[in-house]
């Protein structure tokens, strides 16, 4: 598993919606080969949903060969309700976004016959080839998806009844009144997320912090089905500094340690850089690497490994002219304060993998 | 990519970038346009997988539904109420220059006339040619001979005998009649209110001396509109308010609304006067330009109805007296007086031209940006200058750069 903790929540999305663009330009999908991804609703995500509809305004990323499948919705919730997942995907995502109406895929709460939509929707995602990133949240009580506590850890697409924590939870979209939250969902299983090639789960808040605990420093437990995912090969769970309250202080630390920040320059945007080459440079001391100017400097926290890409030309934008980088942290500030710069996490073991964390001026 | 819309082939235009005014308030929405329709998108997106053939940028204007004229009783030298030849094509050239104040639907007016001027003209849609006309409106003659304003007095009649005969005597046929101003006092009006009421006519009070029970009772008789207030009318009195007493009576009966409408050019009422009526009862107010034939027009002199006019500057009046009779102000230009007058909200400065006078005909397609009402929309600046006009989704009108 990964554990990237980033200082707060809208860093915390930022992180995460770079990653799903980043993923899905990586991928290059076309018509006869879409990047299928798993969606979840909730105002946890909801940041991160602003940012890709931010990138695709930028003209970073386009939608158009991208399928969706969404984890949940509520049973019996007419679909124009406004607290619909269909609602909330549609104003507060598809609308803003190019994707074809015909790769979306929402399960249908007031189907005829509810198994068969929920076989229907296995099938569907097979037909897709299968989910190749499936984003998800957390419940107060570890279940992903409406996988309360005590489904089966290699649950299908089924009907479940909400538990009492999950009804509790949501009671604030349905203005505070019990009675009106759905009792019931069909929602993607343990098991169906398990499937997909990576899950990337967005974890923010104090309230989360509980469920995380569990769900990564404990066992894998029915319980807790989140906990599931420590038997999936590529996970990244992606939280802000409040999940991370009820950790271990180790545990923290070492995740924190193993995340590497890199330099994007001011004025240079993802789409000019051309990545080359990746080097690990040991011991270098930062003065050499800073005087290099067709460089991106990344440097591994915690330790003193460096790792460098070369750049290549970008044409008539902006000289790379590196000001000097100021870190906390334990490194010595060699250089005068730059300006805060967006930093790009590039990991020198699987070349585009991508997160950041901000730098701070050292005090 | 291929058409798969299961409901419908016809295009669907898409307009982006608008401030769309919805729900009192200016959001930041697209609009979404099919067949001359305002259009869910949500509904195409989930039920049809269907997606946008067109897409309209509106640049950040200011998106509200096309305004509606009550009040109009000519343009452009041409006047309703003169008796005519042919009398459509007065009518569609006026209609036709009205889309460029932003006006989609009107009730042209005529004002008290001999029998023999009650001529059809017909209710029909807008489009290219022109804004749509929604009926008639009727001003008199049955009016009150002291309020008659620029009226013809010799013009004017009563109720003898059989109250809504009378009144079918004078103007032949309701048909294509969105609209009738008379004056309460008159005996047998109130049956008359009744019956008119009861044939889907709205009926305004105006021209009239009436106390504020005379205008209650026709109120309660079903009367919804008050005609240019404060103008032929008695004036506000704190023992007996009069008409003007509606905008704050508690017999109004409960689920309904009085509308009032008002000139807001400027002249017709004093801003104090506008605001006093605007802040005693905002959701009543219906903005009319009661603009004449010179309307439009270099300054000069000219005929209205049956009368002689003289137009100064912005000020129109009976030629050789200081009764004012009738406005040359255009409908964007009351909007914008009005909100700079009484310093209301552009919403509800965009409400009073377009949301209320639809409600107050109880035209539930018009008038708002609702899914399924028509699609006849203005854009406008932030300072609310035009900027184009469609009717049926179609643009009818566009500011020349």
């Amino acid at each position: 598993m990964r554990l990237v903790i980033l200082d707060d929540y809208d860093l915390a999305s930022e992180w995460a919606a770079k990653y799903i663009r980043n993923r899905i330009i990586q991928f290059k999908p076309t018509a006869e080969r879409c990047f299928t991804l798993g969606l979840p609703t909730g105002s946890t995500p909801y940041s991160c949903y602003q940012k890709l509809i931010e990138y695709y305004r930028s003209g970073d990323i386009s939608f158009k060969y991208v399928k969706t499948f969404n984890m949940d919705e509520y049973v019996g919730l007419p679909r124009a309700h406004p607290e619909s997942y269909h609602s909330y995907m549609w104003n507060n995502f598809f609308k803003h976004i190019d994707i074809d109406p015909a790769n979306v895929h929402i399960l249908d709460g007031n189907a005829e016959d509810l198994e068969a939509e929920c076989q229907a929707y296995e099938d569907k995602i097979a037909e897709a080839g299968g989910i190749e990133m499936f984003v998800g949240g957390i419940g107060p009580d570890g279940h992903i998806a409406f996988n309360e506590p005590g489904s089966s850890l290699v649950s299908r697409t089924r009907v479940k009844t909400l538990a009492k924590d999950t009804i509790v939870a949501n009671a604030r979209f349905f203005g505070n009144d019990l009675s009106k939250v759905p009792s019931m969902a069909l929602t993607v299983g343990v098991g169906t997320v398990m499937n997909a090639k990576e899950v990337v789960i967005l974890i923010t808040g104090a309230h989360k912090a509980f469920a995380l605990y569990k769900a990564i420093e404990e066992g894998v437990n029915h319980m807790w089905t989140v906990s599931a995912f420590q038997q999936h090969p590529r996970t990244i769970f992606v939280c802000d500094e409040d999940a991370t309250l009820e950790l271990r202080v180790k545990t923290v630390k070492y995740f924190k340690g193993t995340s590497v920040l890199a330099v994007l320059l001011p004025g240079l945007s993802l789409s000019n850089c051309i990545l080359c080459v990746c080097v690990c440079v040991l011991d270098i001391s930062l003065q050499q690497l800073f005087q290099s100017t067709s460089h991106l400097i990344g440097v591994l926290m915690g330790t003193k490994r460096c790792v460098v890409w070369n750049l290549g030309k970008v044409g008539t934008g902006p000289t790379l002219d590196i000001k000097g980088v100021c870190m906390n942290k334990g490194w010595r500030c060699i250089m005068r304060p730059a300006c805060v710069c967006i930093w790009q996490l590039i990991d020198c073991r699987s070349l585009l993998d991508v997160g950041y964390n901000k730098a701070k001026p050292c005090a | 990519m291929p058409s798969n819309k299961s409901v419908s082939d016809a295009p669907i235009t898409q307009f982006v970038n608008c401030r769309i005014l919805r729900g009192s308030r200016l959001q930041r929405e697209d609009l979404w346009v099919r067949s001359g329709s305002i259009l869910d998108p949500e509904k195409l997106f989930f039920d049809e997988q269907g997606y946008a053939d067109d897409r309209v940028d509106c640049e950040g204007s200011i998106m509200a539904p096309g305004f509606i004229d009550v009040q109009i009783n000519g343009g452009y030298g041409v006047d309703f109420s003169e008796a005519s030849e042919d009398v459509s094509a007065g009518v569609s050239l006026v209609s036709k220059k009205i889309l460029q104040h932003g006006v989609t639907s009107f009730c042209p007016t005529l004002v008290t006339s001999p029998a023999a001027v009650y001529h059809k003209v017909k209710v029909h849609d807008g489009g290219a040619h022109g804004a749509g006309v929604l009926g008639l409106h009727l001003e008199g003659p049955f009016i009150s001979a002291e309020k008659k304003g620029a009226h013809p007095e010799r013009f004017l009649r009563t109720f003898q005998a059989g109250g809504i005969d009378d009144l079918m005597a004078a103007y032949g046929s309701l048909d294509n009649v969105a609209m009738v101003t008379l004056a309460p006092e008159l005996a047998g009006s109130q049956s008359v209110v009744r019956e008119l009421c009861r044939r889907g006519v709205t009926v305004s009070l105006g021209h009239s001396v009436a106390n504020l029970s005379q205008a209650e009772e026709a109120v309660d008789q079903g009367a919804s509109f008050i005609t240019h207030l404060f103008n032929a009318m008695l004036p506000f009195h704190h023992r007996d308010p009069g008409i003007v007493g509606l905008l704050t009576s508690d017999r109004v009966p409960s689920g309904r609304t009085v509308f009032y409408g008002m000139i807001a050019d400027g002249i017709h009422t004093n801003p104090a006067a506008l605001r006093i009526a605007h802040r005693a009862h905002p959701e009543g107010l219906v903005l009319v330009t009661d603009a004449i034939m010179a309307m439009g027009l270099p300054p000069g002199r000219r005929t209205l109805g049956q009368q002689v006019i003289e137009i100064q500057g912005l000020h129109a009046y009976v030629a050789g007296t200081k009764t004012l009779s009738g406005s040359i102000a255009t409908m964007d230009t009351c909007v914008r007086h009005f909100k700079h007058a009484t310093g209301c909200s552009v919403e509800e400065a965009l409400e009073a031209a377009s949301l209320h006078p639809a409600q107050l005909l109880r035209l539930h397609h018009k008038g708002n940006l609702d899914y399924g009402s028509d699609a006849d929309l203005v854009l406008l600046d932030d300072d609310l200058n035009l900027k184009a006009t469609f009717i049926s989704g179609e643009e009818v009108w566009k500011k020349a750069p």
